[in-house]
This record gives C-alpha cells, sequence and structure tokens, in this order.
C-alpha cells in the first residue's frame, strides 16, 4: 500500500525562517506565502473558519477516507467540497486509500423485480442499489472485484455478460465471445492497469468440456481464444481467483487445475486433498493465498469444518483453522444442511442455506463472529463480497 | 538519557526531548543536523498545548518503523519482512516459524494502530491544529492520523450536521440544493432487506 498523502502538499513558512537559527527554510512555497498569509501573521484569526482554509489537498485526504457510501452524503455541503469530490484527483486519492472494510452484495432477481443491496460490515448498515440500468436478461451474479460486478444471463437464445459500476451506475455489455455459451465466468480487476479481465473456462451447461478457454481484456474489448483445459474430472465449477491464477478442484487427477492468465495455460497442482473431505470450496485470499474450506468426517457428531491453506512450496494443504463447535451447530442444524462459502481479502464468510444467517472468519485474526445485522430472506438470493470503489474501468 | 533536542513553542514554553522523539519531524531533524546541536529550536507557529499532544504522538512512534506507508485493511501487507503468506517464506524458514514471526509484526503494529485511532478521538478543533503541526513540522504519521480523525468525524453526519461541525457555510441555492439531494436520495432511503 503506497504512501498515501501527496509530497507536494504546502506548507506554511517552517521554524527556520522565524528566528535566530542560521538554516535556509525547508519546504518553503513561493506560492502559498500569499494564500496563507492570513494564517502565518494573525493568530487570532486561525479560529474563524479554519475548515474552510484547510488547504485543498489536505482536505482531499480527509475526504478520501470517508466511507464509500457516505462520500455521496458530502456533495451539498458546501460549492467548495462539491467540487473537490468531482475533482479527477479525489478520485485517485479515494483509489489510494484502502478499502475501508469489507461488504456483502445480495442479489435477487425474477422475472418481475430484482433486489440489490450492499451490507457494510463495518457500518453495519444496508444500502440499497438501484440499479435502473439493468437490462432484463440479466439474471446471474458472477462476481464482484476491484468494485466492479459482473453479471450474465438470457437474451432469448443469446448468451450475454454485462460488467458495472454499482457505485457510478456505469456499466458494459460485453462482445460475445468466440463461442457464445453459458459458461463458468470469473472476473478479475486490475488496479494498477485500471483495466479488467473475464476469463471464461468450463464446459457450456451439456457438460462440454471441449471449449478453449477464453480471456475477455477491457483494454481491447476483445476476447483472446486460450488453451482448452485438459481432460480431468472436476469436483466442482467453484473457482479461486488469486495472484494471476485460476484455480479449480479435479478429482482425477487428485488435485488441482491451475490457469495462468499471463501464459494462457493449465497445469496440473497434485494437491493431494485431507482425508475424509466432503466438500471444499476453494477461497482465494491476499496476495498468494489460497485456501480450502470444507467438511470432514463421514459421521454428523464427528464432523467439522476446516480451513487449509495450500503450501505452494509444498503443494499441500496445511490445516490453519477449525469452525468452533458451537458455531457449526447453529450453522447448520443437521449434518445435511449444505452451506455456502465464499471469500476475499482473507475475509472468509459461511451462509447456511436453511438459515438466513452469515458467519465470518478473519483468517488474519483468527476470529470468528457473527455478521451482526445480515440477514438472507430469500432463499435464491446470490451473494458476494464486494468492494465499493469510485474507480473509472468502465 | 540519549541526546536531547530543545523546542521552544509559539507561547514560550521549553520541551527537553529525546532525539528519537524529536527527529519523528523531518523539518526538526534536518534544522539539528544543521550544527545548532546547542540552540534551542523555535516553533512559533505550534503553541505548548498542541506541542505536548505532537510529542505525545512522537514519543509512542519513537521507536517503531512507519507504520502508515504500510496501514491498510489487509493486515498481511503490515509486515515489513514477510510477505504474509505461509509459504512463502525462504526455503530456510519452516512455515511454522514463518507466520510465529508473521504474527509478532502483525500484532505489534496493529497495536500501535490502535493506539493512534484512539488518540485521534478528539474533538475536530485539536484534530485540526494537529493536523496543521504535523504538515508543519512534516510528521508524517500524525499527519496520516489526523487526516483519518478528520474522515471520522464526517461519519453518519447528514449535510447539515457536517456543516455545523466544520464550521462551513452552506453556498448552495435551496434550489441547487434540492437537486444534488434528489440525485442521491436512493442513500437516505430507510431500508432493511
Amino acid at each position: 500500500m503506497s504512501r498515501s498523502i501527496s509530497p507536494s502538499m504546502s506548507r506554511s513558512i517552517s521554524p527556520s525562517r522565524q528566528k535566530v537559527v542560521k538554516t535556509k527554510p525547508r519546504g518553503f512555497d513561493e506560492e502559498s506565502v500569499s494564500v496563507f498569509a492570513k494564517i502565518i501573521h494573525s493568530d487570532i484569526h486561525m479560529e474563524d473558519h479554519i475548515w474552510a482554509l484547510l488547504p485543498e489537498d489536505l482536505l482531499m485526504e480527509v475526504l478520501a477516507r470517508v466511507p464509500p457510501f457516505l462520500i455521496f452524503r458530502l456533495m451539498p455541503v458546501c460549492r467548495r467540497w462539491n467540487s473537490i469530490l468531482q475533482d479527477r484527483s479525489f478520485l485517485a486519492a479515494h483509489s489510494r486509500v484502502p478499502s475501508h472494510g469489507p461488504c456483502l452484495l445480495t442479489f435477487w432477481k425474477s422475472s418481475q423485480a430484482y433486489q440489490c443491496s450492499v451490507f457494510s460490515l463495518p457500518l453495519k448498515t444496508w444500502y440499497k442499489i438501484p440499479f435502473a440500468f439493468l437490462p432484463d436478461w440479466a439474471f446471474w451474479l458472477v462476481g464482484s472485484s476491484g468494485g466492479l460486478l459482473c453479471l450474465s444471463g438470457y437474451d432469448g437464445l443469446d448468451f450475454k455478460i454485462l460488467v458495472c459500476n454499482p457505485l457510478t451506475q456505469t456499466w458494459k455489455v460485453l462482445p460475445s465471445m468466440h463461442h457464445n455459451q453459458q459458461r463458468q465466468l470469473t472476473l478479475v480487476v486490475d488496479k494498477v492497469d485500471c483495466t479488467f479481465k473475464v476469463i471464461a473456462t468450463g464446459g457450456d451447461i451439456l457438460g462440454d468440456q471441449t471449449l478453449p478457454t477464453e480471456v475477455y481484456y477491457s483494454r481491447l474489448d476483445s476476447w483472446s481464444v486460450h488453451q482448452v483445459m485438459p481432460a480431468v474430472t472436476l469436483c466442482s465449477s467453484k473457482m479461486a481467483f488469486c495472484d494471476s491464477r485460476l484455480y479449480l478442484e479435479t478429482l482425477s487427477p487428485l488435485g488441482l487445475m491451475m490457469y495462468r492468465v499471463d501464459m494462457g495455460q493449465w497445469e496440473h497442482i497434485p494437491a493431494k486433498f485431507p482425508r475424509s473431505l466432503l466438500d471444499g470450496y476453494l477461497v482465494a485470499g491476499a496476495k498468494k493465498r489460497l485456501f480450502l474450506v470444507g467438511r470432514i468426517g463421514l459421521f454428523s457428531t464427528l464432523q467439522s469444518i476446516r480451513i487449509w491453506e495450500l503450501d505452494h512450496a509444498k503443494t499441500a494443504w496445511v490445516e490453519i483453522s477449525r469452525m468452533p463447535p458451537k458455531y457449526f451447530r447453529a450453522l447448520l442444524r443437521l449434518s445435511a444442511d449444505r452451506f455456502d462459502c465464499f471469500g476475499q481479502d482473507n475475509q472468509i464468510c459461511f451462509t447456511s442455506w436453511n438459515q438466513g444467517k452469515g458467519l465470518l472468519y478473519d483468517v488474519d485474526k483468527k476470529a470468528w463472529s457473527w455478521i451482526v445485522g445480515w440477514v438472507i430472506q430469500l432463499c435464491s438470493t446470490q451473494v458476494c463480497f464486494y468492494q465499493p470503489r469510485f474507480d473509472k474501468l468502465i | 538519557m540519549g541526546k536531547t533536542i530543545k523546542l521552544i513553542s509559539g507561547d514560550g514554553e521549553m520541551f527537553e526531548v529525546e532525539e528519537a522523539v524529536a527527529f519523528q519531524s523531518n523539518i526538526i531533524k534536518s534544522l539539528a543536523d544543521e550544527d545548532n546541536a546547542d540552540d534551542c529550536i523555535p516553533l512559533p507557529r505550534v503553541d505548548s498545548q498542541i506541542l505536548s499532544k505532537v510529542l505525545e504522538f512522537c514519543r509512542k512512534h519513537a521507536n517503531s518503523p512507519s507504520v502508515h506507508t504500510k496501514f491498510a485493511a489487509i493486515p498481511s501487507e503490515l509486515c515489513p519482512k514477510h510477505d504474509g503468506s505461509a509459504a512463502g517464506a525462504s526455503s530456510s524458514e519452516s512455515s511454522s516459524a514463518h507466520s510465529e514471526t508473521c504474527r509478532a509484526c502483525y500484532d505489534a503494529v496493529m497495536k500501535l494502530v490502535q493506539w493512534d485511532l484512539e488518540f485521534v478521538k478528539v474533538d475536530l478543533d485539536l484534530i485540526h491544529h494537529l493536523l496543521k503541526a504535523a504538515n508543519y513540522l512534516d510528521i508524517e504519521d500524525l499527519m496520516f492520523m489526523a487526516v483519518e480523525g478528520a474522515a471520522n468525524a464526517i461519519r453518519g453526519n447528514n449535510p447539515e450536521e457536517i456543516r455545523k461541525l466544520f464550521d462551513l457555510e452552506n453556498d448552495f441555492t435551496p434550489e441547487e440544493e434540492k437537486e444534488i439531494l434528489k440525485e442521491y436520495s436512493w442513500l437516505d432511503d430507510p431500508f432493511e432487506p
């Protein structure tokens, strides 16, 4: 995370100019003298409207740290703040500030209505997201990355993909793939580059696995065709993307199928799964960390949910945590209950199909907690982690 | 006690502090370097009340690396020596020893960050003075925290409350204000799923 306050900040006259000390002024900016003459020479008047006189770049750093949903409240405060908020350098300052905390986005769609809302964990508040631009065909929530959301659906017989930024209300329908049919999709954002990619893998709904992997690159606004995934038996279609690699679990041969986006090639990683693993979810963590979350134990009395991390060097799964029994019992009342699991930035979320609750595991703090204030009432609601951002990627 | 620096506030009070503490300020550091070892450094723009608060902050940060260059919601990035991953260590370290070191780094930095967040839970006027002092004396970490503190003061307040807090005048016409509020009204609709 780079230094977030710009070095070119103006500074009032440095101490050395005032008295005895025989040194040159430090950081003395010619232009700032006239602006700050009022402040420098009359301390008494400093008290009046001190915030109104705060230098623009400092004020911008303050405003950039306000959580994204609350920035809109700053727009009507006064003209000066309003113009700063619309300034391009404000958006740059805002994108340098680390995310204000995990948010969960829920999406539910029927033919007549849709509902999209975001729950901010740090603020413990719900925000409804208006999606007036959302076309009728957008039905599935593919995922979210770097503030963007990807949705897909059938427009008549055509399979279509849409990428949007809910905060800036900008969106784009992607061009058709070379082999345009419903496939497993992954959205990946490159914040440095200010571009995004959508990776299409796997077979179509009929299970045809001979389709080549395709990648959409926003800079070129086109799809490129790459290697077909080698013939393997997949465990599940759930994928995890981290460190420019896409991972899938495979049964035969046992391990992980890894797609390297930079090379456009697939490679098999023979990482053996933990014994007696019933179901496994791949979850990407921060940087290069890859987690496996799953249930162990055939018999209900001995079941537990555990989390492993891939030791890339040893190609082995190392257990890093176990869900405490009280959470396990509360989350899954019956041992056969299904649960859903997804993660982002070292936060792993568990939701149970039968109950609307959400459980959060913070990998760094090694802490389990219920997500207070978060309830999913509609069973066909799709959920993912979401980072509200104003970056102009679309 | 190691080498000390004498600072004189704007209202004439003298503060004698250790070099490591005073050198949190890049301005003080460069002035002290210039062969004025015996002189006091006058700081006419900072009064004693603010200077003592600033020095309290500096004392806490004197022997830590700058935390805010790595201040992030993603704690693994806080670790200055390691990349935070259990398996990312050099081949000579075992995975478990590596995570332990990471954990220690992480804990130390998080403690300091927590202290900083408490430090800036003060009224806005004081934050403003701290911000200006930090800018004037070039103390990066304090500048960062004061900015963070000011941003926190904004949270959860509506425009009118923000204006009161920051003593700002509403220079929009009622019609203009209505237009702006309308555009973002979706944010304020009370919503429970």
